[in-house]
């Protein structure tokens, strides 16, 4: 019994120090994006460039296929109810909130932790155990400017435009697939979503593609900078890295759900 | 002038236990100091040491006068800016050519991208045969010339002390004679140097000092004579 209880109280303190310690990463980071570093910043730029690149312009046919079928999928269930209903701003709001709202951003997330937050992980692990961190810091180069916060800027930056991609295309490509596929009524389909947008359809995926790119960017930066010793640690780290950022995403998405929509 | 001085310095081994203890150790600027050990690792962690990529268990590092805060690396980051490590233990940026790498110190702390290696740069690159080797990726070089383009990194930081484990090993005896008539071009200069070599003529043309490290303990001290 008392090893039992050892147990969860090991587990908890190593949760706790974990999350603190995701904390006082991404804290660290943007402390350094608010310093104003008169060094590296071309640097910077470059490295922040080239992810954004990586995460959002290399996924973009992902992406769009996904949102289209997404939007498709959601459309045309949604309007082939519509004889069941008889307010029609029900089924606007029923897509709305399946895509613009849940799924959309969810969705992002998956696409984003799959291509780059794995990718970043082996990265910052690899770079770790090949001691390319200490080159950096024998420059006299803080490796978190030139290799995190770039991340971290890169990925949140891309998840913004991805979220606006796949809602746009989700709406709108989703109709055009339903009016040249289907003979479903689709009469002031576009009109009726657009009055179910609200200023906080707006915000919220807005203040969700933030945090899901902190998310994303911090914690698997951290799991890669905590690889020490092999490269046989990475797989795991990946692992974890990837399962970790969905949860929390998931978490983040109820939770900003929640304080705009309940 | 002093450069470096440890006081009652210790180190943790690789596996924890007590591998340096209350080292106490003073280098001049112009020292050329080549070290001895039975233990290969003791030279290692010391090396490591004094390069600040690992961080005291007790013990005081002063640089120049003035203490190094380890509690922080950031603290140590200017410090380690002074200091050219060539070591098996280190390594350039995979992801960037090797022009990238060597200009990396220039192109950060001057904001500038992309830039043209100086003539100096381009002089060692020359003496080395790496200079058309450039706009390949690290992975691309064999290990000789990957090492010799660390060689050349290292030293073009312009470093106030350069620490360099087993050269001749890290090298390979066909670019060892280049080396060592760069470094003789740099003694001439006063670089400060720490040293860890087996060849035995490197140790008695470039060495001014030598300490042994015995047990995880500086056992001698001597001043070489010429």
């Amino acid at each position: 019994m008392t090893g039992f209880i050892g147990n969860i109280g090991r587990q908890t303190i190593k949760s706790v120090n974990h999350f603190l310690e995701l904390f006082a990463f991404v804290f660290r980071m943007l402390t350094l994006l608010f310093r104003r570093h008169k060094e590296g910043r071309k640097m910077l730029y470059r490295t922040t460039v080239k992810q954004i690149y990586f995460t959002a312009i290399q996924a973009l046919p992902v992406v769009i296929f996904i949102s289209l079928v997404a939007g498709s999928i959601v459309i045309i269930r949604s309007v082939g109810y519509s004889e069941l209903v008889e307010d029609p701003a029900v089924l606007s709001d029923l897509i709305v909130f399946t895509i613009i709202r849940q799924s959309g951003p969810l969705l992002v997330a998956i696409i984003v932790i799959l291509r780059s937050a794995i990718a970043i992980t082996i990265e910052a692990g690899y770079m770790t155990v090949l001691k390319e961190m200490d080159s950096l810091e024998m420059m006299g180069i803080d490796p978190v400017y030139v290799v995190c916060l770039p991340r971290l800027l890169g990925i949140t930056t891309a998840m913004l435009c991805l979220f606006w991609v796949f809602d746009t295309t989700a709406i709108f490509g989703g109709y055009a697939i339903a009016w040249t596929a289907t003979s479903i009524p689709l009469d002031n389909f576009l009109s009726g979503v657009g009055k179910s947008i609200t200023p906080s359809d707006i915000i919220a995926p807005i203040l969700k593609a933030i945090f899901f790119g902190v998310i994303i960017a911090a914690n698997c930066l951290y799991r890669g900078l905590n690889v020490k010793h092999a490269i046989t640690e990475i797989p795991p780290a990946c692992s974890k890295a990837a399962v970790e950022c969905l949860l929390y995403c998931m978490l983040v998405n109820i939770l900003v759900s929640a304080i705009f929509y309940l | 002038m002093e450069l470096i001085r440890l006081l009652d310095y210790s180190l943790k081994g690789p596996g924890g236990g007590a591998a340096l203890q209350k080292i106490n150790f003073s280098l001049n600027r112009e020292d050329r100091v080549s070290i001895v050990a039975h233990a290969r690792d003791d030279v290692r962690l010391f090396m490591r040491g004094l390069a600040s990529l690992v961080y005291p268990t007790s013990g005081k590092f002063f640089y120049q006068g003035k203490e190094l805060d380890s509690s922080d690396y950031r603290n140590l980051l200017p410090y380690k800016q002074k200091v050219g490590y060539i070591a098996s233990d280190v390594s350039f940026i995979s992801n960037r050519s090797v022009r990238d790498n060597l200009m990396f110190v220039v192109n950060y702390f001057e904001n500038r991208f992309p830039t043209t290696p100086s003539d100096d740069i381009m002089k060692l690159c020359r003496m080395f045969y790496v200079d058309e080797k450039l706009e390949l990726r690290p992975t691309y070089l064999d290990p000789e010339n990957m090492r010799i383009a660390i060689i050349i990194r290292e030293i073009c930081k312009s470093p106030d002390i350069l620490l360099i484990d087993r050269p001749k090993e890290f090298l390979g005896p066909k670019s060892f004679d280049t080396f060592k008539s760069v470094l003789r071009v740099l003694a001439d200069t006063g670089i400060t140097l720490v040293f860890h070599a087996l060849d035995e003529g490197f140790v008695k043309e470039f060495s001014t000092r030598e300490i042994v490290i015995e047990d995880g303990k500086i056992v001698e001290n001597t001043e070489r004579s010429a």
